[in-house]
């Protein structure tokens, strides 16, 4: 029971043994209690070696750290498996310290060991030995074993963390609850070109001239009630230079619930920002370009206009005159027929220039513009008969040129592929119950193949050669409702007829 | 007489001759800039007057606009002709007192009936009506 019961009583033993007095054996019994006491109850680990070397004692704490204990001689440290932890190298039984305090008298602090438990775990240990030493004489040691496993990974861990943080290109920022910097990252070093030792202890916004999106107060009582801010901010740097940054703000609170500390990230998205601007002036450029693009291929296809008249009806007048001899006549017909064409080359880009050019969005009768499409397609070609029915009205939002050109251009290709049929019918209206709101324009003309579907609305691409036509005007439809955000498809039976749907946006109609 | 105000000459021929192709067998006068067409204005009284928009000098618009300051002017029916379709010109037009406006069509066989239409409507003359297959629309009011 000695052994285990307190190295206090075990060099007791052998001190009286030396002989000493009774009175210092009183002091003595005195000290021992206390001691036995602290070696209890301390949580370091202590263990005694006699003269020899034998380890004699190890106080609880002592058995806690190794799982139990070895009351062994020098040449049996062995037992006791450790590696230094700077080599790694494995301890032989000479070199443990308790080793060379008996036989050189060292002291040896806080060696760094890694051990091999009796129960087979690994632990750290900081381990001390000295010698205790009467008259010059080493009568035996004192052995310290601090178990620093738990500890040493936490530092680690903290350490990675910390690494972590400073690897961050964002800027982490801790500020107490009176607005002074407590924690200032690499990051924040970086974005901010203030070093740690300069932020520390300085209030955060005036350090940084922020300008909040809102007020400072509304941002502090956003974190303070939700926990929580985001926003953008705008500060400057230690050189003056502006810096934005999205910041998110978080609440860190004391274990008994009370606000204790904001957390801050902030990314610096100033060259973000820069190269946003720089992209919507690169986009406004490009839009005024085609603006002007557009104006100007409008203003030319519509000055057009004349001159194609002049060259279509003069060439009429000679074909008129009953005195254009016949090869003059032929002549003028093809004149007639290439201004024609050029006409309706013309109109597509007259339409096509509309339906780019957009315009405000207004309360537009879809069903009038069929009507209007109707005589003027009949005002054309008044010899044919073509049932048309639309409801009496259908309302949309829409740029009152752009639905007319997508109506009327829809309703001329019901109108150009029913022709063959002499029951020709063409029917417009709004799909019940679909939304967005979905018209369509259906005819029983020729149709097309389904496989086909998809090819209508590519520009010059013409499904019926043997109608007139320049393949434009489904690219017109197509840039006209998505123009609006709507979109258009069709589908078609051979034989039977097609049937055009579209939608102007998510706008609502009927 | 019908009065024809149009500063462009391949037009004027144009016009002239749809209005002769549609039967029209009134004397047809001609002027090419605003401030003329009010001058033959204040002389005679026409029984219909063809108006482009955009002439030299004075406007369609104007050229409308003070011809229907005179009460007595305001029973001449005025078709005013564009080469534009811009709803606002559409709009004006009719606002300032015309009643009707044609569009001058990139093709001649559009004009001619466009124009064979409104003459048979507002002249009230005994035009015949051509052969059936080629009939043109009757008047068109939105």
């Amino acid at each position: 029971m000695t052994r285990t019961h307190g190295l206090g009583r075990a060099l007791l033993d052998r001190f009286r043994r030396r002989g000493g007095r009774q009175a210092r054996l009183d002091e003595l019994e005195r000290r021992d209690f206390i001691m036995d006491t602290v070696l209890r109850y301390l949580p370091i680990g202590v263990w005694f070696q006699d003269r020899a070397g034998r380890i004699v004692y190890g106080n609880p704490a002592a058995q806690r750290i190794w799982a139990g204990a070895r009351y062994v001689g020098p040449e049996e440290f062995n037992e006791y498996k450790g590696w230094w932890v700077s080599t790694g190298k494995r301890i032989e039984a000479h070199e443990w310290a308790a080793a060379r305090a008996i036989s050189k008298g060292e002291v040896s602090l806080d060696e760094e060991i890694e051990i091999e438990r009796f129960d087979g775990a690994r632990r750290f240990i900081l381990n001390s030995a000295f010698p205790v030493k009467s008259d010059g004489e080493i009568l035996g040691a004192v052995i310290v074993n601090e178990d620093v496993t738990e500890r040493w990974k936490a530092e680690e861990s903290v350490r990675e963390k910390a690494s972590l943080i400073d690897l961050a290109s964002d800027a982490i920022i801790v500020r107490g609850l009176d607005a002074r910097v407590r924690f200032w990252s690499k990051g924040a070093e970086r974005t901010y070109g203030w070093s740690s030792e300069e932020a520390l202890g300085k209030v955060l916004h005036e350090l940084l001239g922020t300008r909040f999106p809102v007020s400072l107060e509304a941002a502090l009582n956003s974190v303070l009630e939700k926990g929580e801010w985001r926003g953008e901010l705008r500060q400057r740097r230690k050189d003056g230079s502006e810096v934005v940054t999205t910041s998110r703000a978080a609440l860190a609170r004391s274990p008994d619930g009370s606000p204790r500390a904001i957390l801050m990230i902030n990314r610096d998205i100033t060259e973000r920002k820069n190269m946003e601007g720089e992209l919507l002036r690169a986009n406004a450029e490009l839009d005024r370009t085609l603006e002007d693009l557009n104006r100007f291929t409008y203003s030319a296809a519509h000055d057009l206009r004349a001159p194609a008249r002049a060259i279509n009806g003069l060439a009429h007048q000679i074909d008129a005159d009953p005195g254009t001899p016949p090869a003059a006549r032929a002549l003028a017909r093809r004149v007639i027929a290439a201004a024609r064409s050029m006409s309706a080359l013309i109109e597509s880009q007259i339409d096509l220039s509309r339906v780019m050019r957009g315009g405000p969005p207004e309360e537009v009768d879809l069903a009038e513009l069929v009507r209007e499409a109707h005589r003027e397609r009949r005002r054309a070609e008044p010899e044919r008969r073509v049932a048309v029915e639309a409801p009496g009205h259908l309302y949309a939002r829409a740029p009152r040129d752009v639905a007319r050109v997508v109506l009327a251009r829809l309703f001329d290709n019901a109108w150009k592929f029913s022709s063959r049929n002499p029951d020709a019918r063409i029917e417009f209206g709004r799909v019940p119950g679909r939304e967005p709101p979905t018209y369509f324009m259906r005819d029983n003309g020729i149709g097309f193949e389904a496989s086909e579907a998809g090819r209508i609305f590519t520009p010059f691409n013409r499904l019926h050669a043997e109608y007139p036509g320049h393949g434009l005007g489904m690219t017109i439809i197509r840039r006209g409702v998505e123009g609006q955000g709507g979109r258009v498809w069709a589908e078609g039976t051979p034989g039977r007829g097609a049937c055009f749907y579209f939608t102007l946006g998510g706008e609502e109609g009927g | 007489m019908i009065l024809l105000v149009d500063d462009d000459e391949d037009d004027r021929q144009l016009i002239g001759s749809a209005l002769r192709q549609s039967g029209v067998q009134a004397e047809i006068v001609e002027a090419d800039d605003g401030v003329k067409a009010l001058e033959l204005l204040a002389r005679r009284t026409p029984r219909l007057v063809l108006l482009d928009l955009k002439l030299p000098r004075l406007d369609g618009f104007e050229v409308l606009r003070r011809f229907r300051l005179d009460e007595a002017n305001r029973a001449v029916p005025v078709l005013v002709l564009s080469g534009s379709d811009d709803r606002q010109d559409v709009e004006r037009a009719y606002a300032l007192g015309a009643n009707g406006f044609i569009r001058k069509p990139s093709e001649f066989a559009v004009l001619l009936r466009s124009i064979a239409a409104a003459a048979r409507y507002w002249l009230e003359v005994n035009i015949p009506r051509p052969p059936a297959a080629a009939r043109p629309a009757g008047p068109e009011r939105p």
